[in-house]
């Protein structure tokens, strides 16, 4: 059993790290590239707080393991919007969607995966899209609320991309 | 929290017959993984954990979907929002857990998933405390202690009772689906009822080193009424504690055809078949719900509320649940009776999912 090398894309980057087959891809990002925006809560698959985005869908980083994850692009919080604050995390600011702060990572990946396919939620369907996540603080309606706002920002005008390094 | 893994050696074959070669290689030493939601949360707690792990996620072959098949690879979510597969699969693929699980989690997965119970899927450090049991490092079970064994009580180091905990199983056994494996001696199709038989430690007749491929559905799944009812503490996230499964069909108000399939009950999914009680497999003895003990005549007969009400009865008073997963047992068993009386009430006016 030795480690493998693991070559993939995170936020942009080309990236090559050593890891150990049992690692999980919240172990990786946390551990080996310091990305510590992602947030392991449970790591049972149960609160949501891990999510990222790999190739595109939302993922949650705790159960994917870090070699499966060979050649795949990537994006955490991090990644979100280098340069610029992105609207969904403006609005989870604004709307009070983020007290502690910990399950706020996850819950902004989620609605960022979730508004790409659906850009005009309505409340149902963001509650159920949002139901694999937990925030013990909030209680979730400010949540909903933050998601709304952003969805009617990023309608209105859509987000650049965010620019290669 | 961060809950290690244990050490083990990761295969990512790429086909099929790659990955049988590999399972044979490292045979009793090993795991297959596909969206790992199940087995990778299984291993942190320490259960049963191999020195192999032969990923299933890079194989084409597992993953085409159709109108009448399915492949074992295939995501949950990509079945919830299929169009060709009857609505009642779409819409129980999206019951199960939460949207970011369903992402991850596989049909394969889903239909091999490890029976669930409260002294087993615990961490390490917590089954180290109580003691382990029969389903992992220990020789005793903590929800049924004792057995009877020639009249006499005696320390039960056999039988495990853990709940066989996923909704795809019922619906796709109550539409007479059948799965296909492939395996070092070839492959062989069989129905997915039969499939399910023993224990909550066997679980099934599978033979080591056997992959799970596809499901099959018969043309008829399209044309029978059918659908699903979950019961679960929380909408979201959570296993079922109680799954009802049905395929109905009428002639002109009468019942033509009636199979539920009742899951998270007992140690596997459990068939009512009320269209042919006379020749079924033999019952696994483990199994403490007798589907056919007192059945109710049912075919022909207009499915009207007296009728739907014997049959949701007889669900009822068979169904035995025990108490290793959430919520009381004689609440789900009453469930049993609710959930089918409902969807039979549902699938009878027409109602879809
Ligand atoms: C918090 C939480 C909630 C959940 N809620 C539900 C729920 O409500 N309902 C439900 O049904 N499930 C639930 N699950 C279980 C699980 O997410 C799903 O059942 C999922 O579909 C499992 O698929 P997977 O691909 O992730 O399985 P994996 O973890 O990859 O595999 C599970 C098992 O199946 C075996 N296996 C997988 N594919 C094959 C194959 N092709 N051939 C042979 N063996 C195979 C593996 O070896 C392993 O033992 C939940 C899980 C979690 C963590
Ligand atoms: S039912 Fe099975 S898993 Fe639960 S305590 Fe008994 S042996 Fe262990
Ligand atoms: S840390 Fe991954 S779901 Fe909780
Ligand atoms: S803000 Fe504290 S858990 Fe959500």
């Amino acid at each position: 059993m030795s480690k493998h090398i693991l070559r993939f894309h995170v936020n942009d980057r080309a990236v090559e790290v050593a890891v150990e087959p049992w690692h999980t891809l919240a172990n990786v990002l946390r551990n080996d590239l310091n990305l510590t925006g992602t947030k392991i809560g449970c790591d049972m698959g149960t609160c949501g707080c891990c999510t990222v985005h790999v190739d595109g869908k939302a993922r949650l980083s705790c159960l994917t393991l870090a070699l499966e994850c060979q050649g795949a692009k990537i994006a955490t919080i991090e990644g979100l919007n280098e340069y610029e604050i992105h609207p969904l995390q403006r609005a989870f600011a604004e709307c009070g969607g983020s007290q502690c702060g910990y399950c706020t990572p996850g819950f902004i990946m989620q609605s960022c995966a979730m508004l790409k396919e659906n850009p005009d939620p309505t409340r149902d369907e963001i509650k159920a899209g949002l139901s694999g996540n937990l925030c013990r603080c909030t209680g979730f309606m400010k949540i909903y609320e933050a998601v709304e706002r952003a969805a009617t920002e990023m309608r209105e005008k859509p987000v650049s991309a965010p620019v290669k390094a | 929290m961060t809950m290690l893994l244990p050490k083990f050696e990761l295969h990512q074959p790429t086909t099929l017959a790659e990955a049988v070669k590999l399972a044979s290689a490292h045979a009793g030493d090993f795991d297959f993984l596909s969206g790992g939601t199940d087995l990778l949360p299984n291993y942190k707690c320490g259960l049963n954990a191999h020195g192999h792990v032969i990923s299933l996620a890079h194989i084409a072959e597992l993953k085409t979907i159709t109108r009448d098949s399915i492949g074992a690879g295939v995501r949950i979510v990509d079945i919830e929002r299929n169009a060709d597969v009857p609505r009642s699969v779409a819409f129980t693929a999206g019951q199960i857990a939460s949207p970011l699980l369903r992402q991850s989690g596989t049909l394969g997965g889903n239909l091999m998933l490890d029976n669930r119970c409260h002294f087993f899927n615990q961490s390490y450090f917590w089954r180290n405390s109580l003691g382990y049991c029969l389903k992992a490092d220990g020789d005793r079970c903590h929800v049924v202690p004792m057995i009877n064994e020639g009249g006499k009580s005696v320390l039960n180091n056999k039988v495990c009772v853990a709940t066989h905990s996923s909704d795809l199983a019922p619906m796709l056994i109550a539409l007479g689906a059948d799965v296909t494996f492939a395996g070092p001696d070839g492959s062989r199709t069989i129905k997915l009822n039969d499939f399910y038989y023993g224990d909550g430690i066997a679980r099934f007749e599978h033979r080591p080193g056997e992959i799970l491929v596809k499901v099959t559905l018969p043309k008829s799944a399209h044309e029978v009424r059918s659908g699903y009812k979950k019961l679960a503490p929380r909408q979201s996230i959570d296993f079922p504690v109680a799954g009802v499964g049905i395929a109905l069909e009428l002639d002109a108000g009468k019942v033509k055809s009636l199979r539920v399939a009742v899951g998270a009950v007992d140690t596997t999914p459990v068939l009512f078949d009320f269209s042919k009680p006379a020749n079924v497999k033999a019952l696994s003895s483990y199994l403490l719900t007798d589907p056919y003990k007192n059945m109710p005549d049912v075919m022909g007969k207009q499915l009207d509320n007296a009728l739907i009400e014997t049959i949701s009865k007889h669900i009822q008073t068979q169904c035995q649940p025990k108490l290793n997963v959430p919520m009381e047992p004689g609440y789900r068993k009453k469930m049993c009776g609710v959930l089918t009386r409902r969807l039979l009430a549902e699938l009878r006016d027409g109602k879809t999912v």
